[in-house]
């Protein structure tokens, strides 16, 4: 027998049918956890899935969550009284009771939950709902919570007040403190399908069919990113800009590679995109190679990547990425930037 | 939206919501007032989730409707106004909100009312009718000792509770606790308690001021909010979700030696002894000698601080029983002698470690308990 919980068409997510059928089945016999955990990598929809939880938890209309209701609207816009979202801030902000801390720049941004942030919160939850039916924090990225914040907050996400339900996302469970994954129920997302990150792009985003397959192939599964990418060119522009670098970098000399080198390391915020561009190419390199072209990830530039396959050796390939694994290492370490890229181009294979 | 009023009347009600405003909030709309036409009167509202504040002040109501404006704007610029009519004129298509008042216009750019949260509304709750002059006593003499520091959020809010006829305000903050009791004129059939914020209690002893009939409370329902309504103003606040410690539990019943005093030499004692005590973590040293061979009963206050010296002063006691020695904070001390009311105060002890008690003489319906300070001897 159907139930209502087996039609989640409302919900409105692209992919992750069982989280989404687990929640639906949850809030269905109104039994919803007072805390969600909900894992994965960057981009992957997290914090969609969270919103859509909060909608179906606030929302005021029949088939919850109908996305129709003032409640549903207004947590789309992130403008409901009673649905926070807390997210880091930048390292050495100084709170104030004038501001805001401003917004995340970029994904790769380092930003740390604090413990002012988590008092405010503690503070937030003794409150009953203003005009909801719940209280809803959603506390992303979790792995940022500096420990005092992670300890402080083991206690509210313990017993929370009766009226709140807490939402953390995080990358990956392990990378919390155990005290705080086992207080929650954990849903660890997967990366979707990479057609249908491309038929959602194409449907829903309306994004040109050879965009939006290029774009499913480098998103590794991540709707949310290739979403991003689809409004803002400038990630497209800024990679095929790092492509072109390896590709000229590969014809020169050590002399030209060094001075590239030092070009490369003066934009230290874009280092760790680049490197995950170049890892991302030398892993389709190896797959052409081992005659496995039709799962690449770089469609776009299959000529360029037959190309290399057959420049450089099996072992050759294999070499560039064990130097670049080690260099994205070394740059989330103390080390000088600039002789960790010079040593890098060096070992690159060609010159 | 095309409304007359006058600057006084509006000066006045945006001073009433403007405390209710956000200052810093991910809703750019908190920090707004909102302003809208109701039954031929304007409508003020501010709130920033916790508590909202409403205020209906007398105009001419040309057009309906409604719209938020940032409330610091408008209100330096209405109190820099002459005291005359202010036309307002709302752009709906810009939301922009003119207004014109002697020979000064302003355009004063808004968020549509409709992103204004909905201020809850209390519906057929039960409502209790309390006396203003009454409540306004209690809320002074209870919400000064609820915590400020937010480790517990329930000792940040006065418990109230309510049955038959019989009103009780409590508020703690682990080392003081507040207690009043009253009757209300008009006995309630069901028993209540809630613990509301002791910031909004105070906000409703800032605002009731003028109000003379009595102050409606209501609490919802689901118990989640509470509203004080008053002739033209009205208050919801979200209640704090938790329980409250049982207060009874801490007031002793018995005490080993009752001191009665002048309320206003002792506040005068207290006062001269913080000057040394404030470098001493506020610690004034209280000696309480009976009467006996040595002549009348009395109180020695004494503070000292390494810097800056000490100090002993006297004043003249009735005591009835034990000689004790004890210590408390100066601060607190003041602080209940300034909302006491009563021209004696009776302080009960029981030994230099056991909590004090603080009476009026003569009233039985306000108690004050003071956890005492080590004596560090």
């Amino acid at each position: 027998m159907a139930t209502r919980a087996d039609d989640i068409s409302n919900w409105q997510i692209v992919g992750h049918d069982w989280a989404v059928h687990a929640l639906a089945r949850g809030l269905a016999a109104d039994r919803v956890a007072h805390a969600y955990l909900f894992t994965g990598t960057h981009g992957i929809g997290k914090t969609t899935l969270a919103r859509a939880l909060a909608q179906a938890l606030e929302c005021t209309g029949a088939n919850r969550p109908c996305g129709e209701c003032a409640a549903c609207q207004k947590i789309a816009r992130n403008r409901h009284p009673d649905v926070q979202i807390i997210d880091g801030v930048p390292v050495g902000y100084k709170f104030d009771d004038k501001t805001l801390p401003p917004p995340r720049l970029n994904e790769s941004e380092r930003r740390i939950l604090k413990i002012d942030q988590i008092r405010a919160v503690q503070h937030d939850v003794s409150r009953a709902p203003f005009e909801g039916r719940w209280r809803i924090i959603l506390l992303r990225r979790f792995e940022e919570a500096n420990e005092e914040a992670a300890n402080a907050f083991l206690k509210t996400l313990e017993e929370p007040p009766s009226h709140t339900r807490l939402i953390l996302t995080a990358r990956d469970a392990s990378l919390l403190l155990p005290t705080i994954a086992s207080r929650c129920q954990v849903m660890a997302l997967r990366p979707l399908s990479l057609a249908q990150v491309e038929a959602a792009l194409i449907e829903r985003w309306r994004v040109e069919p050879a965009t939006a397959r290029l774009l499913a192939h480098l998103s590794g599964g991540r709707l949310g990113w290739a979403v991003r990418a689809s409004s803002d060119s400038t990630r497209l522009d800024a990679r095929r800009a790092y492509l072109d670098a390896l590709n000229a970098a590969l014809i020169e000399g050590r002399a030209e590679r060094l001075a590239r080198a030092g070009d490369l390391a003066k934009e230290t915020d874009a280092l760790p995109e680049l490197l995950e561009q170049w890892i991302g190419w030398w892993r389709d390199v190896l797959l052409v190679q081992n005659g496995e072209s039709a799962r690449v990830a770089n469609v776009d530039r299959e000529e360029n990547l037959r190309e290399h396959a057959a420049r450089f050796r099996l072992d050759e390939a294999q070499g560039a990425l064990k130097a670049l694994r080690a260099t994205s290492r070394y740059l989330t370490q103390n080390v000088n930037t600039r002789l960790a890229m010079e040593v890098l181009l060096l070992n690159l294979p060609g010159s | 939206m095309k409304v007359s009023c006058l600057q006084e009347n509006l000066a006045k009600g945006l001073s009433i919501v403007s405390r209710a405003v956000a200052s810093r909030s991910t809703l750019p709309v908190l920090g707004n007032v909102l302003i809208a036409t109701d039954q031929g009167r304007l409508k003020l509202a501010a709130t920033n989730l916790e508590l909202a504040v409403t205020c209906w002040i007398g105009a001419k109501v040309d057009e309906d409707g409604a719209t938020t404006v940032p409330a610091r704007v408008l209100s330096d610029f209405i109190n820099s106004l002459p005291p005359e009519r202010i036309d307002m004129e709302l752009n709906v298509k810009t939301q922009t909100l003119h207004l014109k008042c002697a020979r000064y216009d302003a355009n004063i750019k808004g968020i549509d009312a409709t992103e204004f949260p909905i201020i809850p509304s209390i519906g057929d709750g039960k409502k209790i009718s309390l006396e203003p002059e009454t409540l306004r006593e209690m809320i002074e003499q209870v919400t000064f000792a609820a915590a400020t520091d937010e480790s517990r959020p329930v000792l940040t809010g006065v418990v109230t509770k309510f049955e038959k006829d019989k009103v009780t305000f409590a508020a703690a903050d682990g080392f003081r606790l507040s207690v009043r009791h009253a009757t209300l004129s008009t006995p309630i059939d069901q028993p209540i308690s809630a613990i509301v914020p002791a910031k909004a209690l105070q906000e409703v002893g800032r605002v009731s001021g003028d109000q003379e009939d009595p102050i409606e409370m209501a609490v919802t329902e689901n118990k989640s909010q509470v509203l004080f309504k008053l002739t033209n103003i009205e208050i919801v606040s979200q209640l704090i979700d938790g329980v409250f410690p049982d207060f009874t539990r801490i007031i002793p019943e018995s005490h080993a030696t009752r001191t009665v005093v002048n309320t206003s030499e002792l506040q005068n004692a207290v006062k001269a002894s913080s000057v040394f005590a404030r470098e001493a973590m506020n610690t004034v040293r209280v000696q309480i000698a009976p009467s006996g061979e040595m002549g009348a009963g009395k109180m020695t206050m004494t503070a000292a601080s390494a810097e800056s010296g000490d100090n002993v002063g006297d004043i003249d006691a009735t005591v009835d029983g034990e000689p004790v020695e004890i210590a408390f904070n100066a601060r607190y001390l003041a602080d209940v002698l300034n909302v006491l009311h009563a021209p004696q105060v009776a302080i009960e002890t029981s030994g230099s470690s056991s909590p004090g008690v603080i009476k009026a003489v003569n009233r039985d319906d306000f108690t004050h308990v003071i956890m005492p300070m080590h004596l560090g001897k």
